[in-house]
């Protein structure tokens, strides 16, 4: 009120400079405000009916997994040996029985998927066997070579000319960027950060935290990861700049799973209310 | 009225002015993006840049660009004084002579190191994280001259003790401790609480002949430099507006008692310098 009681007693006074000024002051402020509610914009999916049968507390990542790619949410379950989308609008369908899909991922654009039921990796027409029988917990590919990651044995593998090796031990997860391979390892008081190429070392003390699991490095070098607190048990992220400073520290909300992708968009399964939620957090 | 807006605008303005004034950069350069060892050193008006993972050294003058050409490594440190560039490969150090014909060769260790900092005057502190090795190497002696018990974050502050930084209570408490040699404990130096922040890094700087210490604390809008006395006593701080999303590293320059800072934003790398 009082802005525009200047305004006008400005106006009738003519003085047009003061005016102006004071309008792209208020101007400013509106951008600003515009600016800070887009970056808030969630978008919710609906889960696919069917999936709303089970209880979520059963359906942990290694049952039930979800991508979000190409503007649009696969969902995937052994439960309904199925794997839907649904993209933006709302349209969902189901893709054909997929052989108990266990994990899903994306290689450049194309959705693959871990089978339960053939111990492979499934992409496309493609089907790559793997030695180890067990259900890994994050896929990539990187220069033709298959990586696995096995949470619960903090450990990573890759299938390198039907070769089956450990490449990590104490590994907390692993993320693939541009042209390199970081994992984080285990070693208390620190995580270390490493180059899986020349092993350099990145120490990072984050004191009071646990199961700390690299999710994703996005496109500008920002390393993810994810931590549990030891007095609350929330789950917090962490933003890693590429010269190890800790930039951010944010409590995630209660979710069933999380994940984040090279742009840097942060996405989860709400636990209460079975929507997937996308977050945009940059 | 019309004074008193005219009066105000113009606060608001000076105000604006004076808080938006923007450090300026010493230096200006495009060079690959960061690595997670990626550092510099300040040495004769020039910057060594150094990004041991895609093996590229760059000397950095305000008239010229000279680049030299390593083996992809985990870590590297140099010397620009003696023209000395040691670099760890597949956990073996490396030494080498910057000339225009490269010479490098392989010392022996039993160990392998992937992390090497400058650990007081002529010594190199070699860690491996995983394995928690930490061991001096002297570079006047050619070898590893002890194996050290303390966590690798210990610094030498003279002959006979040395500090540890501990970080507590997720990160919001920083305490640095003082040992001797067996690490018996002998003071608490300092601790520095933020309750409501998060400490991103603390680093102990540098300390010179008076037992004057200088620590880093980097955390987003807390980011500083303070100094210390031989008993704990603050003596300087410097508030440093860094932006610590654009922050790839620093250096401590104890010929000019400088720290610099280098940012990387829009493909580019801007090197600060701050006068302690």
């Amino acid at each position: 009120m009082k802005n525009i009681f200047y305004i006008n007693a400005l106006s009738k006074k003519g003085d047009v400079f003061l005016k102006k000024l004071l309008i792209t002051v208020i101007l400013v402020v509106v951008l600003f405000a515009l600016a800070q509610a887009e970056s808030q914009i969630h978008i919710t999916f609906n889960l696919p009916e069917k999936y709303t049968d089970y209880s979520f507390e059963s359906l942990i990542v290694s049952n039930m997994d979800f991508l979000f790619e190409n503007n649009s949410m696969y969902f995937s379950s052994i439960f309904t040996n199925e794997i839907a989308v649904q993209d933006i609008f709302g349209i969902s369908k189901k893709i054909g029985n997929k052989f108990f899909p266990a994990l899903l991922f994306s290689d450049n654009g194309k959705i693959g998927y871990f089978s339960a039921v053939k111990n492979a990796v499934i992409i496309e027409d493609k089907t790559i066997v793997i030695p180890k029988i067990k259900i890994p917990s994050k896929i990539a590919f990187f220069r033709k070579e298959l990586y696995l990651y096995y949470y619960d044995e903090h450990s990573l593998y890759v299938l390198k000319k039907g070769e089956f090796k450990l490449v990590e031990k104490k590994c907390a997860g692993f993320a693939v960027l541009k042209d390199r391979i970081y994992t984080a390892v285990l070693s208390p008081p620190y995580l270390v950060i490493k180059d899986l190429k020349t092993r350099s070392q990145l120490p990072l003390w984050i004191s009071n935290y646990t199961h700390f699991s690299l999710l994703c490095a996005s496109h500008n070098g920002t390393l993810y990861v994810s931590a549990i607190n030891e007095k609350d048990f929330n789950t917090y992220l962490f933003n890693i700049t590429p010269g190890g400073f800790i930039t951010s520290c944010k409590k995630l909300p209660e979710h069933l799973a999380i994940k984040v992708d090279p742009e840097g968009i942060i996405y989860y399964i709400n636990i209460i209310s079975n929507k997937a939620r996308i977050e945009f957090l940059e | 009225m019309k004074a008193f807006v005219l009066f105000i605008c113009l606060l608001v303005s000076f105000s604006f002015c004076l808080f938006s004034k923007k450090p300026v950069p010493e230096l200006t350069f495009s060079a690959n993006p960061p690595t997670l060892k990626t550092s510099i050193a300040v040495f004769d008006n020039g910057l060594w840049f150094m990004q041991p993972e895609i093996g590229k050294i760059l000397k950095i003058s305000s008239k010229k660009i000279n680049t030299y050409t390593i083996p992809d490594s985990s870590d590297c440190l140099i010397y620009p004084e003696s023209n000395k560039l040691f670099y760890l490969k597949k956990g073996k150090l490396f030494k080498a002579v910057l000339k225009k014909k490269f010479i490098s060769y392989p010392l022996k260790l039993k160990k392998s190191y992937y992390s090497a900092n400058k650990f007081g005057e002529d010594q190199i502190l070699l860690i491996n994280f995983e394995e928690f090795t930490t061991s001096v190497f002297s570079i006047k002696k050619n070898k590893i001259i002890k194996e050290l018990r303390l966590s690798d974050l210990s610094y030498p502050l003279n002959n006979d003790l040395y500090a540890d930084v501990i970080m507590s209570d997720f990160n919001k408490l920083a305490v640095i401790n003082i040992f001797d040699r067996d690490k018996k404990f002998i003071n608490e130096f300092a601790n520095f609480q933020f309750p409501d922040n998060f400490i991103s890094k603390i680093n102990i700087l540098g300390v010179d002949e008076d037992f004057i210490v200088n620590i880093l604390l980097i955390g987003k809008g807390m980011t500083r430099i303070i100094t210390m006395g031989q008993n704990g006593e603050l003596l300087q701080e410097i508030p440093l507006e860094i932006p610590i999303d654009k922050l790839i590293c620093y250096s401590y320059s104890e010929e000019s008692n400088s720290f610099y800072y280098l940012l990387f934003e829009d493909e580019k790398y801007f090197l600060y310098k701050c006068s302690l």
